[in-house]
């Protein structure tokens, strides 16, 4: 090839000339053309573009090796394709049960599961401020007799299941293992995710109960104990999802989730155990979002920042230790209530996007997304996305075919610099928790949500079908949605009437008393009194009452 | 700008953690000129309706986006109706499906901005109704 | 679709429900104020039923810059308060938006989580982009909420130019909240209103950087005589709260039975009353000098005095 500078001399003379000639006639469409993490995008990328230094065995070596910019694993999809992990759950058990069952037979390969927002906040259905919200966003839990009928008929030691659950994560854990050790099948053998990212909760998602240390706490123990017992589980997963979908660019995206990420890391390691012992479990969640380029640059960056982290900062000597293995979610906030239909090709090429960023499970949302759960028939479409893209695209057969292409290594390079930028920032405010209880990180997201929010109404930025190409007699009436059943909640009351009059009360009250006095107990790790407690049919309730009671609630800043 | 003062309260009932929505409806009506109030997330009916009456609010904006807005905007409305002010305008934003709108204002809600609206649509509805300023095109 | 009527009541409705400390009363009387609705009379109600009665209010102010925690505190004052069976009435002021007039109130978020209760009342207030000085509805919504007798009224706002000098006419007891690591912990030193509040209260005290900070108070106390009383405390951690309650209420009996109480009172009516004079002759001022015309060859100070003369006023 020839050298840089000759190369970078007639990009200079043909923007000068062939470039500025047409901008004459037709000017831009925009000036400047922006990624809305700030970077300014030129009209064209050579290779005189990436850095002086750039090499290729550092920046990008090869899938499976540090630092891992190409992809975690040496074959990637040559070998197996992503999970394909569709979330799920609504109502009943038994309701979301039948939804599971018919998600795998369509050809889903791996369970996620939604929780409702009583259950994610800990509290049983039958509670006050449970009214209205039973069954609504997913599944109602009250105690392992659910979790039972969740899950029948499925194989806990066949399929992998991740948990949407942070607060109470370590209960629901506790619930699959006894559920499954109750059906026959050892610990050591199950495989899935429980959420367990409390950080981002304060900032982007809400639903926290316990304040930020005392919740460090909690997922230091679900760690260590996973680590020793559960060794096929990831017990996190560090989400940008939830930041990035309150409104974050991409850059704050990948910046804070790591901040988050250092912060659990820093926190096990405090509490004695040896980063390599826990560190490969480590698994983490983002979003694909819609502009194509500066998303796929953005997972491969991620990918490179993380492997330095843990080899540099944290002297991780494990190579598994160092990969950044995550499941993506296609960014629902980009939906429309308008026109869709449109939403299944912003799906598709968000889900495009995300596979040839390399991710390890995907869950592509439903066309009516910005309208309720999804309808059978809509996830069905979604699932198809995933399928055609992984059978009949081609991207599949061939590990980050985009690699090389001198604008997406630019990119992923430019996104790295200023990923770094805010993580030195947030090592000087002390960390994230500090960088949180000051509110930065919130007044970061809401800024960036409010400049998007007024983009979009001051039409500087397309959505199509919503202020650009409009259909002004559209009826959305005619749409079939999926109509949560007002009648999950009585069920529920009804489940928890007979479960408290069948179990032996004293021998709840016993172990939850314990479960107090190790919960007052730094150095003692829950889990195993979790387990015993809901082993014993204590509700979800009153295991977090219990916890509640120690470690007190949370009340974060409210930044705008 | 008109000298008149609007108050607004932007109050999320219920469950929902999600507040993007509700900080930017915020944000917006503030740029449009009123004076906003915003009660943070996880209120019940009562401390939403306890704090219109002590802010002396002209309009209650809701939001929901997790399908609580049914069982939990009308239990607001009876709140209001307790303290004797449910002459405030009450207006439901979020995720909510057609059919429940008309159920939704049987039960006191004054109008629904569902699916596909936006903080504009809200404040064109309130400098119509609080302010009387005809919003023409 | 719908046309509702916001609620219409009378002065004497207003009144009456206000004394009887009626919430819907009580905020309506603050709006009227606030918007200009009031007439002469329903304020001159107020004062007189307020200079009548027995009991007395403790007004205490909270200022400071933001960051310091001043909201923090407030919550968990008026925590410590009710769980004494005490009804507290609160006012906290931001500023709003110059250009659009709009206003971000979020102050009360910090103790929603009180709510409900009847016996905790809080109102938020802009301050109508009034530079230089708080505006004198705030005076008179204190007068309001000491007509509805509660027993502590805190009022906060944000320690920014003027209104950091106001709110000490305004209280009983003031008290400027600082905090370490802000970066600029000399700057409350430099502000002078230091020299005007009772009490410097000293909060993320627990911090590691706090020494720091006590480093300069106590530089501060050793060189002036007559310096602010200073606690110390942590209002996340809602330590050190009893000993600012106890404080405050020894304090303010302090300043009632050696009659200085009366005495700031007095001083806070005549401020009122300066307060009000600047706010209607400045309206009036700002109609002027908006329409007026440019002379760039006299002198500004010839033409205001020429106008004032004019509007008969004695110069």
């Amino acid at each position: 090839m020839e050298d840089r500078k000759k190369i970078a001399e007639v990009k200079e003379d043909w923007l000068s000339t062939d470039y500025a000639k047409f901008v004459a006639k037709v000017p831009e469409r925009k000036q400047p053309f922006m990624l809305d993490s700030g970077i300014e995008i030129d009209p064209l990328y050579t290779p005189a573009d990436l850095d002086e230094d750039w090499s290729y065995l550092e920046r990008l070596g090869f899938p499976g090796r540090y630092p891992f910019t190409r992809g975690v694993y040496p074959t990637m999809y040559r070998g197996r394709f992503w999970t394909m992990r569709q979330y799920a759950g609504f109502g009943t058990a038994e309701e979301s049960n039948q939804r599971f069952k018919y998600l795998l037979e369509q050809g889903q390969t791996g369970l996620s599961v939604a929780f409702d927002l009583p259950t994610q906040l800990g509290y049983d259905s039958d509670h006050d401020l449970a009214i209205g919200e039973v069954g609504k966003v997913g599944v109602a839990i009250d105690s392992v007799e659910d979790m039972h009928v969740l899950f029948d008929g499925i194989p806990l030691d066949k399929v992998s299941t991740s948990m949407t659950i942070n607060a109470p994560a370590a209960i629901l854990l506790a619930m699959y293992i006894v559920v499954a050790e109750e059906k026959g099948i050892d610990r050591k053998v199950l495989r899935g995710t429980i959420q367990n990212d409390i950080l981002k909760e304060y900032v982007a998602r809400g639903t926290y109960i316990f304040p930020p240390r005392p919740s460090m706490r909690l997922i230091a123990d679900t760690i260590m104990f996973c680590a020793e017992e559960v060794p096929k589980w990831n017990p996190i997963s560090i989400s940008g999802y939830h930041i990035r979908e309150s409104g974050s660019t991409a850059v704050q995206e990948i910046a804070f989730t790591l901040g988050d990420a250092i912060e659990y890391v820093k926190t096990v390691i405090e509490k004695g155990m040896d980063v390599d012992k826990f560190a490969a479990r480590l698994s983490f969640f983002f979003a694909s979002h819609n502009n194509f380029f500066e998303e796929i640059a953005k997972f491969r960056a991620a990918r490179r920042v993380w492997a330095k982290i843990m080899k540099e900062k944290f002297g991780a000597q494990n190579p598994k230790s160092m990969m950044l293995r995550f499941h993506t979610q296609t960014a629902g906030s980009t939906l429309t209530a308008q026109q869709p239909l449109n939403n299944i090709v912003r799906v598709a090429i968000q889900a495009l996007a995300a596979v040839i960023g390399g991710t390890q499970s995907l869950h592509t949302n439903s066309y009516d997304e910005a309208l309720s759960l999804p309808t059978e028939e809509s996830v069905t479409v979604a699932l198809r996305t995933q399928q055609i893209i992984a059978y009949e695209s081609g991207v599949a057969d061939v590990i980050d075919g985009i690699g090389g292409s001198y604008y997406v290594e630019k990119l992923t390079d430019e996104i790295e610099k200023r990923v770094w930028e805010y993580l030195d920032k947030i090592e000087k405010m002390g960390g994230m928790v500090p960088a949180i209880e000051e509110g930065y990180i919130q007044q970061e997201i809401t800024d960036a949500a409010y400049q998007y929010y007024k983009a979009v109404a001051e039409g500087e930025k397309v959505v199509v079908g919503v202020n650009k190409f409009v259909d002004p007699n559209e009826d959305l009436t005619k749409f079939h949605l999926h109509r949560a059943d007002p009648t999950v909640r009585e069920k529920q009351i009804r489940k928890l009437k007979e479960l408290r009059a069948k179990r032996d009360n004293q021998k709840v009250r016993k172990l939850l008393d314990e479960l107090k006095k190790a919960a007052e107990d730094e150095n003692t790790n829950l889990m195993p009194y979790i387990i015993e407690a809901v082993r014993a049919r204590a509700t979800l309730g009153e295991i977090t009452d219990v916890l509640r009671e120690v470690f007190g609630e949370y009340r974060p800043p409210v930044i705008f | 700008m008109a000298d008149k003062v609007v108050r607004v309260l932007v109050g999320k009932p219920g469950l929902d953690g999600h507040d993007r929505a509700a900080k930017v409806m915020a944000r917006a009506l503030r740029d449009a000129g009123f004076e906003v109030i915003y009660t943070g997330i996880r209120q019940t009916p009562a401390q939403v309706a306890q704090t219109a009456v002590q802010e002396d609010v002209d309009v209650i904006v809701l939001n929901n986006l997790t399908g609580a807005h049914l069982e939990v905007f009308p239990l607001v409305v009876e709140e209001l109706k307790k303290r004797g002010r449910d002459d405030i305008y009450v207006l439901a934003t979020g995720v909510i499906p057609f059919e429940d709108v008309e159920p939704l204002k049987e039960k006191g809600i004054d109008e629904v901005f569902g699916p596909g609206t936006g903080p504009i649509h809200v404040i064109n509805w309130i400098k119509e109704h609080v302010l009387g300023e005809k919003q023409g095109e | 679709m719908s046309k509702k009527k916001r609620l219409v009541l009378t002065e004497e409705e207003v009144f009456r429900r206000l004394i009887q400390g009626d919430e819907v009363g009580l905020a309506r009387a603050l709006s009227m104020i606030y918007r200009e609705e009031a007439t002469s009379s329903l304020l001159s109600r107020i004062y007189a039923y307020n200079a009548d009665k027995k009991h007395k209010s403790k007004v205490i102010g909270i200022t400071g810059a933001g960051g310091v925690g001043k909201s923090t505190l407030i919550s968990v004052l008026a925590e410590a308060l009710l769980k004494k069976g005490l009804r507290i009435g609160i006012i906290a002021v931001d500023p709003s938006s110059p250009k659009t007039g709009g206003a971000l109130l979020g102050d009360r978020i910090r103790l929603q989580h009180l709510f409900p209760n009847p016996n905790l009342f809080f109102r938020s207030f802009s301050s109508r982009g009034m530079v230089g000085g708080i505006n004198p509805f705030i005076f008179d919504a204190v007068a309001v909420l000491e007509a509805a007798s509660f027993d502590y009224i805190i009022i906060e706002t944000l320690g920014i130019g003027q209104d950091e000098i106001d709110i000490v006419h305004m209280c009983d007891l003031t008290a400027l909240v600082i905090a370490p690591g802000l970066g600029d912990d000399v700057q409350f030193l430099k502000s002078g209103v230091i020299e005007l509040v009772d009490l410097i209260v000293m909060n993320k005290s627990d911090l590691p950087t706090a020494s720091r900070t006590v480093g300069i108070l106590n530089s501060y106390t050793r060189m002036v005589e007559n310096h602010p009383d200073i606690i110390k405390l942590s209002a996340y951690k809602k330590q050190g709260i009893m000993e600012l309650i106890e404080y405050i209420d020894n304090k303010w009996q302090e300043l009632l039975d050696n009659g200085s109480l009366e005495k700031r009172r007095m001083e806070r009516w005549k401020f009122q009353v300066g307060n009000w004079m600047r706010y209607i002759i400045g309206k009036r001022i700002h109609k002027f000098v908006e329409k007026g015309e440019v002379n760039p060859k006299a002198s500004p100070y010839e033409i205001a005095i020429s106008t004032l003369k004019e509007w008969g006023c004695e110069v």
